[in-house]
């Protein structure tokens, strides 16, 4: 870092809310009621998700919990989770998160908030429909891609309605200079549409693909999904709110675009385990693109490192720089598990053990969950012009925060010993399944605490909405007086 | 050198609409060449061929009907969600070293599969061989009820697969011989696998990666045993109808 | 939501974010260098030469085929698959169930199956056209010859492999057995017919 320049130019005229042709607010008001819904949608589909985690878990204590009826099985339940959480919840919010980072950063209004909202509303009714298809036994067996393939289409077209509209409000910006955080929320909206439509049409379109090359698009689908398009949506909340609150510049675009473009070069391959029945190539290049991410992960880090440097101190000032601040760090360590995870020599260990399944959980919950709660604490007040209630987003954090350490260690823990123990065939699988299963329990302990503060996030959200409800029909009736 | 790192990819091109964009299209060009289409070139069109021990019989062979409405089950259950079909090189786990196998799995083993049901996570054992280690009497019983036959099992019971019935006239063949450590059903009732769990015990015992193939020549050194360190005894391992 | 409530909280908005133009640190690019050198090393360890065959542990196609556990005679039959995947199955398909329009079926045929390779051996070297009948089916196409191409021993080793897979069952042919064919079409070069072929003995 000898070279390192600090060469923090003041940079090209700061935006200031007060310009003279539109305002913060005027922008907000623009993006109140397809948010509104897209969020509150996302945070109940979090809740959803969350709980039949739990109901999974339960079933590590109690095997027989729920096993009468086939709608709760552990699989279907597994999969109907993992739906809930990433297409209701992750989805959405990252659209919300996105659409309104594009109006702020080009000041420009929401183009198309009708089309969002009957957008928004197609996709809840598809992913609704799709988990109970799920649960129903219809699942597609692929992961992460479990909603049957014909929702597809409805899927895909609700989408569209929704990012193309983020695409023209981009379109329309006033401020023509670009901030690191829009491209990441571009770039999420064409790379959602992007591999969704690859995934369905070689998964569910017949001629369908043959063999294994089905889970190598699956698998692709499903690192791109998590890794991009919501990791995108989290590090362009994350590199907006940090120098927002701080209140000064980030450190250097070009470390942000070095950042961005190795992230989706690199970050884009992955996904498939060394070792997989496939031609050694496949999954080599697979790791090999997940160990390149460790450029973006330096750069990032070299990047708020100089952003932030001494303003540690106002971390506790503000629940939203709270919670970017934990999503960041978790970002990183989430990342640097994957990246040495990809080293053929650990994943022998780890492949197919709980450790994956802590690393997968803390970039769900650790990161992409608190960052885009961090966004929400932002833009919810703003939306619906009340204050949050302080207690409620204290207690979320630090619920959230313990319980994703709890779970994180345990699993992480759990995972690392049921590697090692299995490397020695003298070791019994039932015997080591029954050595896993104290930090599993342990770690649904954490799970517990996730809820809970979810739960927190909810109150408080439905609660601000009431309170402004209230609000509002009390300056009706006045006014009708 | 100055001149070469103001050239950084990043802060001045992104201003512009069209070169993000560009750029966009190029990484996810790359990533969906890499694979997808690729994989699909080279293997998407892979084939039955000789086993190379025994080159008169071609591997893998065609599934029969029950095998396909097992996998459905299988499916439809998401028992993927614990467990894996896949076994990985001697070098990148342990395996073969557990005898889960007798060779590495190769992507022509899943020609026929659809969906192919990899799986990510073993909370259960890798079950690519199950057919050279249960028998489905065992299989159904261990599907009917997990603790029935592994101590403190983890795995669900899956009890919808099954029907509690009176006794009619004969008792059925198919019916479950529950052992003496579950409570015992009243009198006159039995357990008889539905059409589900007969499938599925069928499409279980027909998985068996066996056959030597040319990219996956069998071991040199020591030869695996696909006994297993989980349920059946080695002695049961013989497979039926196949 | 259009009425304003009077008691409204008023947010502070600070300016929006901007960003910096500090310069990438030269050292990390030169890191970065290296390790994209280590990512060719990473290649050339595990990517097995991008081969559709070379599955871990194995580093490249000539490690499988070494691997391959045969006796002289698998040995034999693996190099005559090898050079049939290579040429013969374009037209007659891996499976041997040759393609309509392109190439009859070795699968089955009674040619393939004769006792000997009086006749396929020939087939093989000069090539065939006209009209012949496989399996009970009429076929008018036309097969280049390869006696150019092959060696004796490789041609040997293609007819047993054909003879023996698919369902098939023959003796193995042996590299003096072409070699004696290829003595006697001597010059030939138009491919033969079925009824030349069939003039001669079936040994
Ligand atoms: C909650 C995770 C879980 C799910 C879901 C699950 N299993 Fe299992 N399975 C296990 C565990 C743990 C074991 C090892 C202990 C045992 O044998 O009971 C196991 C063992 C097995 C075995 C015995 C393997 C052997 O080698 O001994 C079979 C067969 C099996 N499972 C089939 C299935 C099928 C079929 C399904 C779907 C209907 C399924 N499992 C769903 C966890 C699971
Ligand atoms: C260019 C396509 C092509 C290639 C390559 C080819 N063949 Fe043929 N082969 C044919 C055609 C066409 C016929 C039928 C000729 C006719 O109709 O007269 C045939 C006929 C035959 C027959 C006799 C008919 C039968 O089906 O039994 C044999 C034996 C045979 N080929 C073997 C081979 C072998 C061995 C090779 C590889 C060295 C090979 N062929 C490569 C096109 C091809």
């Amino acid at each position: 870092m000898a070279v390192s320049t600090t060469l923090t130019a003041p940079s090209a005229q700061p935006v200031s809310s007060n310009s003279p042709q539109i305002t913060a607010t005027e922008l907000d008001a623009s993006c109140r009621w397809p948010l509104l819904a897209l969020f509150g949608s996302a945070v109940l589909w979090l809740f959803l998700g969350v709980v039949l985690g739990f109901i999974n878990t339960m079933k590590f204590h109690v095997p027989g919990f729920l096993a009468e009826c086939p709608c709760f099985t552990y699989g279907r339940v597994h999969a109907a989770q993992s739906s809930a959480l990433l297409y209701g919840f992750g989805l959405q919010a990252s659209l919300g998160i996105g659409l309104w980072l594009l109006c702020r950063l080009g000041k420009a209004k929401l183009v198309g908030a009708v089309t969002i909202l009957i957008g928004t509303l197609f996709w809840n009714a598809a992913v609704t429909l799709g988990v109970c298809c799920i649960l129903g036994g219809e699942a597609s067996g692929y992961d992460n891609l479990q909603m049957p393939g014909y929702m597809g289409p409805v899927l895909l077209w609700s989408y569209l309605m929704i990012a193309v509209c983020g695409i023209l409000t981009y379109h329309r910006r006033e401020e023509r200079e670009s901030y690191p955080s829009q491209w990441f929320v571009i770039a999420g909206l064409f790379w959602f549409a992007w591999i969704f439509s690859v995934a369905s049409m070689v998964l569910f379109c017949p001629p369908t693909a043959r063999g294994v090359v089905q889970a190598s698009v699956a698998w692709w689908y499903s690192h791109n999904l998590t890794n991009i398009v919501l990791g995108f949506s989290g590090l362009a909340s994350i590199f907006y709110f940090i120098p927002k609150i701080l209140g000064r510049p980030l450190h250097s675009s070009y470390l942000a675009g070095l950042a961005f473009w190795t992230l989706a070069l690199f970050g884009s391959w992955g996904g498939i385990p060394m070792g997989a029945p496939m031609p050694s190539w496949i999954p080599a290049m697979a790791a090999l693109g997940t160990i390149f991410t460790i450029i973006p992960l330096i750069a990032v880090a070299i990047n708020f490192c100089h952003t932030t440097c001494g303003q540690l101190k106002s971390l506790d000032k503000d629940v939203t720089l709270q919670f970017s601040y934990i999503a960041l760090l978790f970002w990183f360590i989430s990342s640097a598990q994957q990246i040495v995870s990809a080293f053929p020599a650990v994943g022998a260990l780890t492949t197919f053990t709980w450790f994956t399944v802590a690393q997968k959980n803390l970039f769900l919950f650790g990161f992409f969950t608190m960052a885009s709660f961090g966004a929400m604490y932002y833009i919810l007040p703003r939306l619906l012009v009340i204050e949050p209630c302080p207690k409620l987003a204290k207690a979320n954090f630090w619920l959230m925060l313990l319980g994703v350490l709890i779970s994180y260690l345990g699993l992480g823990v759990g995972g690392a010993n049921q590697g090692i123990l299995l490397m020695d065939p003298a070791n019994k699988f039932t015997d080591v399944m029954r050595a896993t299963m104290m930090p599993v329990r342990v770690s649904s302990l954490g799970d517990l605490m996730i809820i809970g503060g979810i739960l927190c996030f909810l109150l408080n959200f439905f609660g601000m909405f009431a309170r402004r409800c209230c609000a509002c029909c009390k300056a009706k009736k006045e006014a009708c007086k | 050198m100055l001149c070469l790192l103001q050239g950084e990819e990043g802060g001045l091109q992104v201003k512009y609409g069209p070169f993000l964009f560009l750029g966009l299209l190029c990484c996810m060009a790359a990533s969906s060449l890499t694979f997808v289409l690729a994989p699909q070139m080279q293997i998407g069109g892979l084939e039955q061929t000789n086993s190379v021990a025994d080159l008169p019989v071609m591997y893998p062979s065609q599934p029969a009907g029950v095998t396909h409405q097992g996998a459905e089950v299988y499916r439809a259950n998401n028992c993927a969600a614990c467990h894996t079909l896949q076994i990985r090189p001697r070098n990148l786990g342990p395996d073969l070293q557990r005898g889960l196998g007798f060779r590495y799995s190769v992507a022509r083993d899943y020609i026929f599969d659809k969906p192919v049901m990899l799986g990510l996570q073993r909370v259960g054992p890798d079950l690519s061989n199950v057919g050279a280690r249960m028998n489905p009497s065992t299989i159904l019983l261990h599907l009917y009820n997990p603790r029935a036959t592994v101590d403190h099992s983890i795995m669900p019971p899956y009890p919808f697969l099954f029907e509690k019935r009176k006794i009619g006239r004969v008792a059925s063949p198919d019916a479950l011989v529950l052992p003496a450590t579950l409570p015992p059903l009243e009198k006159g009732y039995e357990i008889v696998p539905r059409k589900e769990a007969l499938s599925l015990a069928y499409y279980l015992t027909s998985l068996r990666q066996s056959s030597y193939l040319f990219e996956a020549p069998p071991p040199q050194k020591a030869k695996p045993v696909a006994t297993t360190d989980t349920n059946a005894p080695a002695a049961t391992t013989n497979s039926p109808a196949k | 939501m259009s009425s304003k409530p009077n008691n409204q909280p008023s947010f502070q908005d600070g300016p929006e974010p901007s960003a910096g133009r500090a310069l990438v640190p030269l050292c990390l690019v030169i890191a970065f260098g290296f390790l994209f050198y280590w990512g060719e090393l990473f290649l050339d360890k595990h990517a097995g030469g991008f081969q559709q065959d070379v599955y871990e542990p194995y580093r490249s196609s000539a490690d499988v085929a070494a691997a391959q556990p045969l006796d002289d005679n698998g040995k034999f039959l693996a190099l005559g698959k090898q050079k049939f995947d290579q040429t013969c199955s374009l037209c007659h398909q891996p499976n041997g169930l040759g393609k309509e329009g392109t190439a009859p079926p070795l699968a089955g045929s009674d040619w393939v199956m004769n006792k000997g390779c009086n006749r396929i051996g020939m087939i093989v070297l000069d090539g065939l056209s006209g009209p012949v009948t496989v399996s009970g089916k009429e076929y008018n196409l036309a097969m280049v010859p390869w006696k150019a191409t092959f060696k004796d021993e490789e041609i040997a080793a293609i007819l047993s492999y054909i003879r023996n897979s698919w369902g098939n069952k023959g003796s193995m042919i042996k590299a003096a057995d072409i070699k004696a064919l290829r003595a006697e079409s001597g010059a030939k070069d138009t491919p033969w017919t079925a009824p030349e072929l069939l003039s001669r003995p079936d040994k």
